[in-house]
Parts: structure tokens; sequence; C-alpha cells
């Protein structure tokens, strides 16, 4: 349907972050997503996370549940998580400096203060030992009382995020 | 193996010697507030401690290979009185070991 897709805000990384938020979720629509795309980091072998923002700030409590199918050309392996403190997306880098990751998280119910927030993520990270590993799956985040305004990324284990354009956009209702 | 407790400490180490560290909110970028830093070392510690508890799991399932493959081994295994399969399935064990 055309016009259906509504930009609400955009950001490109150009230099090492510790972290990269993109925040503009309000309650003007139900439905959001976020698109990565060219996302690298500094460190081998560290995982490319998220976290939801309140205030524009990643919330690091122990509150998201997800579960993900990775399919490598080497097979499919599972990622789960219970009361972790972000979800997770593929490894970003595996001893090559150009992993790239790529996704679309599909953002629910962020704006309510009462209802768990939703993601619905869609991925695939190229350029590992495996060439391409393509991510599917979801989680929720289970806390409540505070609206959630966007997305924050960076990589779990140590390193920065060096490069990356993330868009954010709105599903008209 | 290292405690949540030990982990941190190494972890915080690790954060003071990076520092200074920016984020990045949209367009504006900026050094991390107090908060965030202490708030970067739980996530960094915790995430660490997870992967020595239970990071062999995942790296088992990456070194296992696809389910059709291995039956593939388990074929000509059967067909030739091999020991491809076992022998692989093995060395992926010793390979990536449980924490003891």
């Amino acid at each position: 349907m055309a016009g259906s897709l509504i930009k609400i805000n955009e950001t490109t990384v150009t230099s090492n972050q510790s972290s990269v938020a993109i925040t503009g979720i309000d309650n003007s629509y139900n439905v959001y997503i976020v698109k990565t795309v060219g996302m690298e980091g500094t460190a081998h072998d560290q995982p490319l996370r998220f976290q939801v923002t309140e205030s524009g700030t990643g919330s690091g409590d122990s509150d998201y549940d997800y579960s993900l199918k990775n399919l490598g050309v080497n097979g499919a392996y599972d990622r789960t998580g219970t009361n972790d403190t972000s979800f997770t997306l593929e490894f970003t880098d595996e001893n090559t400096a150009q992993a790239q990751h790529m996704s679309l998280i599909y953002c629910y119910n962020f704006s309510s203060t009462t209802e768990y927030a939703l993601v619905t993520i869609e991925g695939i990270t190229v350029g590992r030992t495996q060439n391409a590993v393509g991510v599917t799956g979801g989680g929720v985040y289970t806390q409540t009382g505070t609206a959630r305004d966007g997305l924050s990324f960076f990589q779990a284990g140590g390193g920065n995020i060096r490069a990356g354009h993330i868009t954010l956009y709105a599903l008209k209702k | 193996m290292a405690t949540l407790e030990e982990i941190t400490a190494e972890v915080t180490a690790e954060v003071e010697a990076e520092k200074p560290l920016n984020k990045q909110v949209n367009n504006e970028v900026m050094e991390l507030t107090d908060e965030d830093y202490a708030q970067l070392i739980t996530d960094r510690a915790a995430y660490k401690y997870n992967q020595q508890e239970f990071g062999y799991i995942q790296d088992r399932q990456e070194a296992y290979g696809s389910i059709s493959d291995q039956l593939d081994m388990q074929y000509w295994d059967n067909v030739n009185g091999t020991t491809t399969w076992k022998d692989h399935i093995a060395k992926v064990k010793s390979d990536n070991p449980k924490p003891e």
C-alpha cells in the first residue's frame, strides 16, 4: 500500500561509539520498524545486541526474553535468553574486519506503559567464516511502567560500533 | 572459573582503560555519563560471565554442522563401517568443553 511507511528518524555512525541509539517512537503509530544497514563492530567475535530505550537511554535491566534461529550455511542453531539484559543479534565480526549486519526490527507496544514491548527480528550477517548467517525470531521486554521510545545498539563483550546506518519508520495506522 | 564479581572487576579495569567512551543518540555524540559507564560494566560483565558458563553450547551448535550433513555422515558410516560421525561429534565436544 503506497504511503504506508513513514520515516521518523535516521542516524549514521561515522566514528567509534560504545552505543548507538535511535529514538522517536511514541503513541502516534502502533507499529514501528527499525532498519539497520552496514552495522560493523571493532571487536572480533562479539555479538551485536540492542536494548529498548527509555527517554533515549538503553535500559539494562534483566527484562529481556528472546528466541532466535540463526541460519548459517553450515547449519542452523538457536539463540535464546531469559531475563537477559538485552536482545541479541548475530555476531558482527568473526576474524574478519569486513563483517556487517543488516536487519529489520519490528517494534510493538513501545509507547504503552502497561503492556510488554515486543520485537520481531529478521536480519543477516555477512562476512563471517560462514559467509552469511540469517537471523529470524523475536523477543519481549517485560518491564512496564515507562514508555519505550527507541532502540540502542552495542557490542556486548567489548568494542565499539564503528559504522552503520539506522532508520526508524512507522507503519501508518 | 571466574566468579561474576571477579569478571566485573576485570571489566571495570578494562572500561577504565578505554575511557573516554562515547555514545551516539540519534545524531548527537556525547561521552557516557557515570550511570552509563556503570551500566556498560554491568552489561559487559554479565555477558562475559554467561559466555564463560554457557558459551560452549552455542559453539558446539555451530560446529556440529547441519543435520543433513550429519545424516550423510551416518549413512556412509553404515555403508562403509566407519566412525566419521562419531569422531566428528567427539571432536566438537572436546574442542568446546563444558566448564567444570
